[in-house]
């Protein structure tokens, strides 16, 4: 507890940050949806802002910084990661067609 | 030869017994910390609710989560065999047989809680036992432990959103084939009722909804917009309630009524949370201007094999296509976050209460932390879920 950034209150500044950016992802799509930027656009910004967003709250508000044991748990939590990317690689980003067109050494 | 143990002397001998087993001892509480008539004062030995006092005031070791945990099997199995799916009606059947064991395994989820919670009611956190093994020597058992659990929660969101990654991607989009004018991107025509996918961006921040009160987005869109708000309001509560909690600085009185008030906010806003998702999903809005009929009315669910797709810029033309990919992937993922939702609920319920009895001083704050902790997680999953399901 106690910690700073810019040297503020570090929850402060992280709830303030967390507000403002959910307000920009809204906005865009907002935007989006009036035709004003283009859905690449919005990709980049939900993706971009969401990342923000995911490490403000992990990094502040979980205690994965700014704390004595703060490195050994950031470890714990990336360790699911692993299989996560397992994951991602081999069943999210195939499409449903790819077991069809595996090589047959890789059927069962 | 005669000796005379002084309070001292022993809390001196409990301090050199409680090294050796790695647990590590809070400073004693004030005076105004222990006014408040439980039955945790120093050196107490627990009671007939269990062995909460375990070694002079460390947590928890408690059989209690071991009952809800079979209680929980006992109503999922009951639960699952109770609304079944029937492929041939096209809709979920309600089958009361099964009704006697959901209600069943209900009341031993509701008594194995109650155990818990009178058990730690009296638990003012003197002592804090810590992990020996690698890696997590030196760190409290129990704030070990909540990150393992985070760690079997990730891989549940996880797989959660792979398999929307893997469908969202595999699966040629509505809005492509109608541009296409009824026809895949390989040529073939494409048929009423076959499977594309109409994300359920479609209808809650689609072009086509409705009604634009507030002018700048669609009121399908607000709820959701809210319950982010709302969730991230909700951390920031939890954070404030912790940072008083480990206030030195306010009488035993002034910081419980703090602390209850931080997390009766959170709870609040949790409970919001649900509502809002409930309405968006089953009821909708119908308030003056503004209208954001429920997914429901809008025909997004999960049985819905012919819905009149017609898209954006396409006029009155449409095709007939079937959601029930899309609409599964949506639930499932936001009612699993929904359902963290209300677990957190259900326990910020007891710490209200508890805080309100005046249960939190600085020497048992880090149960607010460990819950708070719990908190942002479900805070992190919406972070994800929210642009991945709601906006685009």
């Amino acid at each position: 507890m106690g910690h700073k950034i810019l040297g503020r209150d570090a929850y402060n500044v992280n709830f303030a940050m967390l507000m403002i950016m959910t307000a920009v992802e809204v906005g865009a799509v907002a935007a989006s949806v009036q035709g004003a930027i283009v859905e690449e656009m919005v990709i980049l910004i939900l993706v971009t802002i969401g990342a923000i967003k995911f490490l403000g709250i992990a990094f502040v508000f979980m205690h994965l910084r700014f704390e004595e044991d703060s490195n050994i748990l950031t470890l714990t939590a990336l360790f699911p990661g692993v299989f996560i990317l397992l994951m991602i690689v081999f069943i999210a980003i195939t499409t449903p067609g790819a077991p069809d067109s595996l090589p047959a050494w890789c059927r069962f | 030869m005669s000796t005379s143990l002084t309070e001292e002397r022993i809390r001196q001998i409990i301090n050199e017994e409680m090294k050796d087993y790695g647990v590590r001892k809070r400073a004693p509480p004030s005076a105004s910390d222990d006014d408040h008539g439980d039955d945790h004062h120093y050196g107490h030995h627990g009671n007939g609710w269990g062995p909460h006092d375990w070694e002079h005031g460390a947590p928890h070791n408690s059989w209690a989560p071991i009952i809800m945990s079979f209680g929980i099997t006992i109503f999922l199995f009951g639960f699952a065999s109770t609304f079944v799916m029937n492929d041939d009606l096209n809709d979920t059947v309600f089958n009361g047989n099964y009704l006697p064991i959901v209600l069943v395994g209900f009341a031993v989820i509701i008594s194995g809680l109650l155990v818990w919670w009178r058990q730690d009611m009296s638990f003012d956190g003197h002592f804090e036992p810590k992990s020996a093994g690698a890696p997590f020597q030196n760190i409290d058992i129990r704030k070990v432990g909540m990150w393992i659990f985070l760690m079997s929660e990730m891989m549940v969101f996880s797989s959660l959103f792979t398999t929307y990654i893997r469908y969202r991607m595999g699966t040629e989009s509505c809005q492509a084939i109608l541009d296409n004018h009824a026809t895949y991107s390989n040529g073939l025509p494409f048929s009423p009722g076959d499977a594309c996918w109409v994300p359920a961006s479609y209808f809650i921040a689609g072009s086509h909804s409705e009604s634009w009160t507030l002018v700048l987005f669609p009121d399908t869109l607000v709820p959701g917009a809210i319950n982010t708000f709302a969730l991230i309001v909700s951390s920031f509560t939890v954070v404030l309630a912790l940072k008083t909690a480990n206030r030195t600085d306010l009488d035993h009185e002034e910081r419980s009524r703090k602390i209850r008030n931080y997390l009766g906010a959170t709870l609040i806003l949790a409970t919001l949370f649900l509502v809002l998702k409930l309405i968006e999903w089953f009821v909708g809005f119908n308030i003056g201007p503004f209208y954001a009929p429920s997914l429901l009315d809008d025909g997004y669910t999960i049985h819905n094999e012919m819905y009149h797709f017609a898209g954006a810029g396409h006029g009155g033309e449409y095709i007939d296509v079937n959601l029930r990919l899309s609409a599964a992937t949506f639930y499932v993922a936001t009612g699993t976050h929904g359902a963290h939702v209300f677990g957190g609920i259900i326990g910020l319920v007891y710490m209200t209460y508890k805080a309100h009895k005046g249960g939190y001083s600085p020497t048992n704050a880090v149960s607010i932390e460990y819950f708070g902790i719990y908190w942002h997680f479900v805070d992190l999953v919406w972070v994800l879920v929210f642009p991945a399901f709601y906006l685009y």
